[in-house]
């Protein structure tokens, strides 16, 4: 379940990090859980993703968009509760009682 | 009775002098356009005014009621809807630029439910783009500026409802509430904002923004007429995949039964902490009123809570991408700052969408939990009070925000979670600016939410103060 592992100073000495340190401070996510995957997002790779699903998204676009995804990204998934494997996601499929 | 008395009935005394026909639906509504002819320079609340409509129904209303054929409490009373419902002829923009032009075939159903019930549509109001943000300060169509202090915010999204309802230009506006937008608005402004239970109250016919987070509503002066509005809004509708076809309660049944008895959770972390003095302290003399009107008050957590500003975006921006691809393929250069947001939605991993669904059901299970030991949470609306048109605090008693966890911070952990949740006045800042209380409660408990919220609105005087036009 684990991504590629980044060690505690290669997250606190990247440009990056230093968003995703503030997001981690601010919601009690420690480093320790957090997962990897913000290091990974370049304005490059959000271009090649955005192309890999149809997306529309410039090259100036994905400048703007890569610090902002990649700030967050770690922290977000390093959020997992002790009994995640077992949550069903808030939005399920739903047939309507008229059919 | 005075002009301004005239607009500041709540809307119960204006549908009491309806129906005894001491005062008629056109003369409510001459009242409330000559305000807005006069107010509407100054506040921008508007995009689009429909005072041709409103006569003509204004004028069916009192045929009607003249005839005996009297509908209830909303019948002949001036609502203005916030420009992201449709209404069918009247174009809808959703505060974009994309749906400048765009004319629905068709009302929303909180519109159609409206209209039956004898509400005069006074107009769409003001938002902030797309419902993307807390200001309304909107690009395309003017910054919408707070009644209570001109150059200042009335908050977002839904800030042209709220400031059009603050500023006596109508009774009760509807507004939409994804992260905090009928709440926040609803505490800058000192009015009553109440986001019910997903599922509660029909989304068909709202622009969306995130499907499975968008909550319709309204905002209102006082606690009685939130009840009143949502008694006719309420309901299953088979045209939105997520209302719920449970029973519909008279929301105003409760009103009157006071807080002798009531748990409340007061949970200090995260819902305490980066708020300013003034807010804390205000929202401190609240818990005290209730307390001494009979309520347990106890310190509790709610430790997911902080969680929601990092969760919010990975399941709302992929939403709204989805919605608005076509858009950014083909008029990308007509958004204004929101743009980011919605292309931000178009590179996150479908995982990371589901890990943050999943993540709701966690929090709602937590909360859950917790609302088995107090009966409902009571905290700050908002962290701040309105700040100036574009200039956002960055700072809140020492601690750093951006505008969306100063903005919907306090608000968004129960739009992840689904339950209910209403702003309620409590109070001023020393320069004037209004304060929101926060009072949350179990799935489908609005009317516990609203009990809780008119005992402490019978016990205070805010929501009898209006702002100095």
């Amino acid at each position: 379940m684990q991504g590629p592992s980044v060690s505690r100073r290669q997250l606190l000495a990247g440009a990056t990090v230093s968003a995703a340190s503030l997001a981690l401070s601010a919601t009690g996510v420690s480093p320790a859980n957090a997962q990897q995957g913000g290091s990974m997002v370049s304005p490059q790779f959000l271009r090649q993703l955005a192309d890999y699903g149809s997306f529309p998204l410039p090259p100036d676009r994905a400048q703007e968009l890569a610090p902002q995804l990649a700030g967050p990204l770690d922290a977000f998934r390093g959020l997992r509760p002790a009994n995640y494997d077992a949550l069903a996601p808030a939005t399920v499929f739903q047939v309507p009682a008229e059919g | 009775m005075s002009m301004q008395e005239l607009v500041y009935l709540s809307l119960r005394e204006a549908a009491e002098r309806v129906r005894a026909r001491q005062v008629s639906p056109v003369e409510l509504l001459r009242a409330v356009v000559a305000r807005t002819e006069a107010l509407q320079p100054r506040l921008n609340a508007y995009i689009t005014p429909m005072f041709d409509e409103a006569l003509a129904a204004a004028q069916q209303a009192e045929r009607e009621i003249m005839a005996g054929q009297y509908r209830g409490p909303l019948h002949g009373i001036p609502v203005a809807l916030k420009d992201n419902y449709w209404t069918r002829g009247v174009r809808t923009t959703a505060g974009a630029k994309h749906l400048a032009d765009f004319v629905p075939t068709e009302d929303a159903t909180v519109v159609a439910k409206l209209r039956a019930a004898g509400a005069v549509i006074t107009g769409k109001t003001n938002m902030h783009e797309w419902a993307i943000g807390g200001t309304t300060t909107n690009p395309h169509y003017g910054a919408t500026h707070n009644p209570w202090r001109l150059g200042h915010i009335p908050g977002g999204s839904s800030g042209g409802s709220a400031a059009a309802v603050a500023a006596g230009l109508c009774y009760a506006a509807t507004g939409s509430d994804t992260a905090g937008s009928i709440r926040n608005p609803a505490a800058y402004c000192n009015l009553v904002g109440l986001k019910a239970t997903y599922g509660r109250v029909s989304i068909y016919g709202v622009v969306p923004l995130s499907w499975s987070l968008d909550h319709a509503g309204g905002l209102t002066r006082t606690v009685e007429d939130t009840a009143l509005v949502l008694n006719a809004i309420a309901g299953y509708d088979p045209k939105d995949l997520g209302s719920a076809n449970v029973p519909v309660p008279d929301f105003t049944a409760s009103l009157a039964t006071g807080v002798q008895g009531v748990r409340l959770g007061v949970p200090r972390p995260y819902f305490f902490e980066g708020v300013a003095p003034e807010v804390v302290a205000a929202v401190e003399q609240a818990i005290q009123v209730l307390r001494d009107l009979g309520a347990s008050v106890e310190e509790v957590a709610f430790p997911s809570a902080a969680q929601a500003p990092l969760i919010y975006p990975f399941v709302s921006r992929p939403e709204a991408a989805s919605f608005q691809e076509q858009f950014l393929r083909t008029r990308p250069d007509d958004y204004g700052d929101v743009r980011p947001n919605v292309e931000l939605g178009g590179v996150i991993l479908a995982t990371d969408y589901l890990r943050g669904q999943r993540l709701r059901t966690a929090m709602r299970e937590e909360l859950g939990a917790l609302l088995t030991r107090v009966d409902a949470l009571v905290t700050p609306t908002v962290r701040a009070v309105a700040h100036p048109i574009g200039q956002s605090f960055t700072e809140v008693a020492g601690m750093p925000v951006n505008p969306f966890t100063l903005g919907v911070g306090l608000t968004v952990p129960f739009d992840l979670t689904g339950t209910p949740a209403i702003s309620v006045p409590c109070g001023f800042s020393p320069e004037g600016l209004p304060i929101g209380l926060q009072i949350a409660t179990r799935a489908w408990d609005e009317p516990l939410a609203l009990r809780i919220a008119a005992a402490y609105e019978r016990a205070t005087p805010w929501k009898d103060r209006h702002p100095p036009l």
